[in-house]
């Protein structure tokens, strides 16, 4: 019971995800970032604990996919990129529900998210830190200004989206095929409007005409290596995992 | 409604004050260099641009960072600088120490700030010192800074320009189109208005009956009747209509500029067929904007009419709304901005925020300041003044380093120049070249002359001859001359060489490839079954470009020269050539209407014609009769019903009548010159370069093009003298002309040519630098020393190729053999978007005898024209080089100019998204206003402007007090240099000075050698 009430707000499914959100939204931005990578992490390994009870395993399965459809609808209005990652979370914890209950391997899975998403969290911060809030009215055009922030911030945002659902060629077989059809097109759904939203952040935070006022540093050498060294580990495991699927 | 004549006069001439202010844009086939600010040429170059911004939201000089980059290569010398920066302090009565400050400022400051305890302890200082000072609330109110548009965007959040521009941009690529869509909109003959309104009728978001503006759509054909209407609608008030025109037409401004070329080309074929004029256009987007405001009412619960817009503007929330619409608001308000707006509380967090947005404001105020003062050895008083001050200073600071800049190339360019001026050569040559004044010239004339005993001269590159070239092999017709000039005679081009068989299998190769390629089924199959030859071409023109496309233009005879028709016609031959052709149509006739193959008829087949052709009607049907009046008609067995209706089908489907004949007549009265004209245009050409004796046994007239393949903006890189075509024809028919003995007794005895002088074209390529010398009509006996010549002239050009392969990015790392390669392969290289610099990097224009420019390294930068005033008394010649010449090399440097300074503004951005529309033009990607400027290749590298943006700097040899009425006699040479769009200089050899106008002054200042000879020391 403990455990499923632990999984429950440290993956939350809508309506906790809401109360975890607001939460989370009044902590400052070092915080925020570390508190949704440790929730992350921490609940995905105690779905490894967690031996579902039959009963509510339709309903979690419902709510899972409700959650990934709901919170993917809220973010084609967002403007500020905290708020894309309060509705991201939610998202992605469903998706580890959906992924254990279906008996995907929870250690592939976070072999899998955990780098880009340290990676796309650590950007974020890495912004924060020099602007403050991040909101489409305020920043546009770091293309021009960040170039090495710009690249980063593109491979990990885009990593975080197309790589939802297809994690592996074994993923995707099992996916479409353990869930009944009306869960499965919500997910292709869910997919096109987080791929959707994902390009318009990239379109107002990376395109556009900058402001000429804004003082910007971008990564240094030493971050550089950092997030190369994420993206790899990314796409090593993703080949690793890959492999392991076709054999 | 119906608007009466006397308000549709009064619409058209606001529209016509409106489009005034934006530059024609011709066809891309014909690429026209101009001054994107044309329409602004009767201000100074300062208030234009400052007038401009309003318009196009172009930046108005380039960075500091820029000039700064400049200043440390010494291309601005610092008393330059400081000079001018004294002459703003002494304009704005500021002491010595904001001069101090300014200049410091100016030569040391970056952009960014490195902060660390010390700074944040001064800017903490600073912003103490600010206190008094507070943001501006700048209440914003319609007109030429705010447009009604912009206004709506910024309030409400739409993005009305951009959709309104949408459906602006997708008509005229419609309804323009010159051959490029396969299919036409509904009616495109009838005029785009009229097109238009088919298609709209059937959009259901667009158009609803109960509107009255489309019941005015549906009942008017006049496109004045909806302007006149969509103005009554929005209230704007009457004294505003000019106004809010130029801002609607300044949203599309390359489509603008492209339908008013149009629509004073009534002579342009498309037009001709498909008229479009700028008053439809105009229409056409006002209908758009009220039906894009009607579905905004529904938002708002109101019209959102000009009256209630200012009411809005005038709202304390409205200056909210705008600041976060348009991205300024200070980010850490965003979020209670957006909660107030939900609960509809803006007026209540109004004060909350102005206390934010001043205290913002002395923050950024206060680091400005730091900036400007780190390091400075200064006190000052009182810094809200200061800061006023540097913030008036940092408006005019693009126009300071512009004016510094090119005092300093002024000076170095007269210090260059002293030498020469000061001596004088005389030589015996044995050739003369006359190259265009292209700046591409100048480093082959050099070449030229360094290599032989060769004399160069730089004219027009339509050599003073303009005419107007129909290329019969290309179906092509082009005027040949700059664009102010209208052509008054015609050359025609046939194909030689080529057997008839051969030139009608490839035109039927063409046109059954054409069809296969455009037809919906075929398209399919024909990939299938052909597309693998096509992988040919590819392969070939991608990995093997230098072998395989000379073969390519071979085969397919891309490069004849073809035979040019060159002497008129005298008026007999004409009016035979005329018979001849309209029998050959009247067999035609007869065979296709009545099936009668006629032979040994030509008596009375002409009988028929002069009846046909007659102003009156002479065969008219006589009722009751049956025989018939011609004798054409009694040798065919017709009835006299039955001419009659030849007679009338003639007329009207074979256009055989009194008004077609004599529009015949006077075509071909147009084709080739009289001899007359062939003197007059001889006796210029040579007398505007000062060439009237001493002549070399060889003189070669060498006209001048570009090639490269997959490249819209070609002939951009062609003679801007010829309308941007090649100006081989120009050479070959001044040299006809020349080498004709009658002509050359006619040309005595002001112009004495001897017997042994022969005339000959060459053709200069650009991009290899390579000049060709025509040999196909030179004497046998000649020859020989044409090959010579060639060999020499061969050698010069492999070094000029080598001296401009260096600027090139990729080529300048190469050896030379290699480099060469490089060049010859930019002629084919589809991939290849630079294939050449151009008319990069030009920045003066020098009229004068070849001495004074001899020998110095202009590196492609100077427009060269041969000038000797001595032998021109009253400056005829001179003011014919300035009306003309120098005009178009005003245009070519401003087009360059704005283009290097705001790409996005006045160029056209990178090569890379640009897509071809209509045959005429280029857009960005797949929709997007017209671009009319150059791509970003032509005046950037890697990002970095490459054309330095300066004024054209105009050196004149020639006595200055004799001499300068020739400017004041020419309005529109006057206007450009007083209002300081090119800066003029006057070399006096007679008074050993330099005239200057000095824009700061007003005034002509006098610069004696010696002064110029010191400094060189």
């Amino acid at each position: 019971m403990w455990i499923t009430i632990l999984i429950l707000f440290l993956l939350p499914v809508f309506p906790i995800s809401m109360l975890v959100n607001k939460l989370l939204s009044v902590l400052n931005y070092k915080l925020f970032t570390v508190l949704i990578l440790t929730f992350f992490i921490c609940g995905n390994l105690t779905l490894l604990k967690f031996n579902i009870n039959s009963q509510i395993f339709q309903f979690l399965q419902f709510l899972a996919v409700f959650t990934i459809l709901f919170y993917s609808f809220r973010l084609l209005g967002v403007k500020n990129l905290k708020t894309f990652i309060l509705y991201l979370y939610p998202i992605i914890s469903s998706l580890a529900l959906l992924w254990y209950m279906i008996g995907g391997d929870i250690l592939e899975f976070l072999a899998l998210k955990t780098p880009i998403l340290i990676s796309f969290l650590a950007l974020y911060t890495f912004l924060f830190n020099q602007f403050g809030i991040i909101h489409q009215k305020s920043i546009s055009g770091l293309g021009s200004m960040m170039p090495r922030f710009s690249i980063f911030f593109v491979l990990s945002i885009m990593g975080i989206s197309s790589s939802m659902f297809f994690l592996g060629y074994e993923m995707l077989e099992i996916e479409i095929s353990k869930l009944p059809i009306v869960y499965g097109v919500s997910l292709v759904v869910s997919w096109i409007f987080i791929n959707w939203s994902s390009i318009r952040v990239v379109e107002w935070l990376i395109y556009g005409t900058p402001n000429k006022l804004m003082e910007c540093r971008d990564l240094d050498n030493k971050k550089m290596i950092f997030f190369i060294f994420l993206i790899l580990i990314s796409v090593v495991f993703f080949i690793f995992y890959s492999l392991r699927g076709l054999a | 409604m119906i608007v009466s004549n006397k308000e549709i006069l009064y619409l058209n001439s606001l529209i016509e004050n409106a489009v005034d202010l934006f530059h024609n844009f011709w066809p891309m086939t014909s690429f026209i260099h101009h001054n994107p600010l044309h329409g602004f040429e009767n201000m100074h170059f300062e208030d234009a641009i400052n007038k401009a911004q309003n318009y196009f939201h172009n930046r108005k000089f380039l960075s500091r960072q820029e000039y700064q980059e400049f200043f440390k290569k010494g291309k601005i010398k610092p008393e330059k600088l400081q000079d001018e920066i004294e002459n703003y302090c002494q304009k704005n009565e500021e002491d010595g120490v904001y001069a101090k400050l300014y200049f410091y400022i100016l030569t040391n400051t970056s952009e960014s700030v490195i902060s660390n305890d010390k700074t944040e302890d001064f800017i903490e200082f600073l912003q103490e010192k600010l206190s008094s000072t507070c943001a501006m609330q700048k209440s914003q109110k319609l007109g030429l800074n705010f447009g009604f548009c912009d206004a709506l965007d910024n309030l409400y959040d739409t993005n009305l320009c951009e959709e309104i521009n949408q459906k602006l941009c997708k008509m005229s690529m419609r309804h323009l189109d010159e051959g490029q869509a396969v299919w036409a909109p509904p009616e495109k003959e009838k005029g785009m208005y009229f097109s238009w309104k088919r298609i709209i009728k059937k959009d259901r978001v667009f158009f609803n009956k109960s509107l009255q503006i489309c019941r005015i759509l549906t009942l008017s054909d006049k496109p004045e009747d909806i302007i006149y209407w969509v103005l009554q609608e929005l209230k704007i008030p009457k004294d505003e209509w000019e106004d809010f025109f130029v801002l609607q037409f300044a949203k599309l401004h390359g489509w603008t500029g492209f339908l008013r070329w149009r629509s004073t080309n009534q002579d342009y074929l498309y037009q001709k067929k498909y008229p479009a004029y700028l008053e439809e256009f105009l229409a056409i987007r006002l209908y758009f904007l009220y039906m894009y405001l009607k579905k905004t009412e529904k938002k708002l619960g109101y019209f959102p009419d000009f009256l209630r817009l200012e009411q809005e503007l005038a709202k304390k929330e409205s200056f909210l709304r705008i600041q976060y619409n348009s991205g300024k608001m200070v980010p850490k308000f965003i979020e209670k901005y957006e909660q107030a707006e939900k609960n509809s509380s803006l007026e209540q967090v109004y004060e909350e925020y102005m206390l934010i947005y001043n205290e913002t404001y002395k923050q950024e105020s206060a680091k400005f300041l730091f900036k400007c003062l780190k390091g400075f050895d200064g006190i000052f008083e009182d810094y809200g003044l200061l800061l006023d001050r540097l913030n008036a200073f940092e408006e005019q600071e693009g126009f300071i380093w512009l004016k510094a800049m090119e005092e300093s190339y002024i000076e170095d360019l007269m210090i260059e120049m002293l030498p020469n001026i000061q001596s004088q050569r005389l030589n015996v040559f044995d050739a003369q070249f006359f190259f265009c004044i292209d700046v591409r010239s100048e480093s082959i004339r050099r070449h030229i002359e360094n290599i032989a005993n060769i004399e160069t001269f730089g004219i027009g590159g339509f050599f003073g001859i303009p005419l107007k070239l129909i290329d019969i092999p290309k179906r092509d017709e082009s005027n040949l001359c700059p664009a102010v000039v209208k052509p008054k005679n015609v050359v025609y081009k046939f194909e030689e060489g080529e057997g008839k068989e051969s030139i009608k299998l490839k035109k039927a190769l063409r046109h059954i490839y054409h069809d296969l390629k455009y037809n919906t089924m075929s398209a399919y199959i024909m990939v299938e079954t052909i597309g693998l030859l096509f992988g040919f071409d590819f392969f070939g023109k991608t990995i093997l470009p230098n072998l395989y496309m000379p073969f390519r233009k071979k085969v397919f005879n891309e490069e004849n020269s073809g035979k040019l028709l060159i002497d008129k016609y005298p008026k007999d031959e004409i009016l035979e050539r005329i018979k001849l052709l309209q029998r050959e149509i009247v067999k035609v006739a007869l065979k296709e209407k009545y099936e009668l193959n006629v032979e040994n008829l030509d008596d009375e087949i002409d009988e028929f014609l002069q009846m046909a052709t007659s102003h009156e009607d002479v065969l008219r049907l006589e009722k009751g009769r049956i025989k018939p009046i011609s004798r054409l008609a009694i040798s065919l067995n017709l009835l006299h019903y039955e001419e009659v209706e030849f007679l009338r089908i003639l007329k009207q489907q074979y256009q055989i009548s009194y008004f077609h004949k004599h529009r015949h007549i006077e075509k071909l009265s147009k084709v080739g010159f009289t001899f007359k004209e062939q003197v007059f245009y001889a006796k210029n050409a040579l007398k505007l370069t000062g060439l009237t004796k001493s002549f070399a046994p060889i003189v070669v007239f060498c006209g001048h093009e570009s090639k490269s393949e997959n490249n819209p903006y070609e002939s951009a890189l062609d003679c801007g003298a010829c309308g941007g075509k090649s100006s081989d024809t120009n050479g070959r028919v001044l040299t006809y002309i020349l080498n004709k003995p009658e002509i050359r007794e006619a040309l005595k005895p002001d112009i004495d040519i001897p017997k042994n002088t022969i005339f000959v074209a060459a053709l200069h390529n650009t991009v290899t630098d390579k000049i060709k010398i025509h040999t196909y009509a030179i004497p046998k006996d000649r020859l020989p020393e044409i090959m010579s010549l060639q060999k020499k002239i061969d050698l010069a050009s492999a070094n000029s190729a080598l001296e401009r392969a260096k600027r090139l990015p990729l080529a300048d790392k190469l050896n030379d053999k290699k480099a060469l390669k490089f060049i010859e392969r930019n002629l084919h290289d589809w991939s290849q978007p630079r294939p050449e610099w151009g008319l990069a990097t030009n920045h003066s224009f020098i009229i004068g005898p070849r001495d004074i420019s001899q020998g110095i390294k202009f590196k492609n930068r100077v427009f060269l024209h041969s000038y000797d005033y001595k032998k021109d008394k009253i400056g005829y010649y001179l003011e014919i080089i300035l009306s003309a010449p120098l005009v178009i090399g005003e245009w070519i440097n401003m087009e360059h100019f704005f283009s290097a300074l705001d790409n996005k503004a006045f160029g056209s951005e990178s090569k890379v998204y640009h897509n071809v529309v209509g045959r005429f033009g280029v857009i960005s990607g797949n929709m997007s206003d017209l671009r009319t400027g150059l791509a970003a290749q032509s005046v950037h590298l890697k990002g970095k402007v490459y054309h330095e943006p300066l004024r054209l700097m105009t050196f004149i040899d020639a006595p200055f007090y004799e001499y300068r009425i020739a400017i004041d006699k020419i309005r529109k040479v006057s206007e450009l240099v007083y209002n300081e769009w090119v800066k003029m200089i006057f070399i006096d050899r007679k008074e050993e000075a330099f005239f200057y106008y000095h824009g700061n002054s007003k005034r002509w200042k006098k610069i004696e050698f010696c002064k110029i000879e010191e400094k060189s020391l």
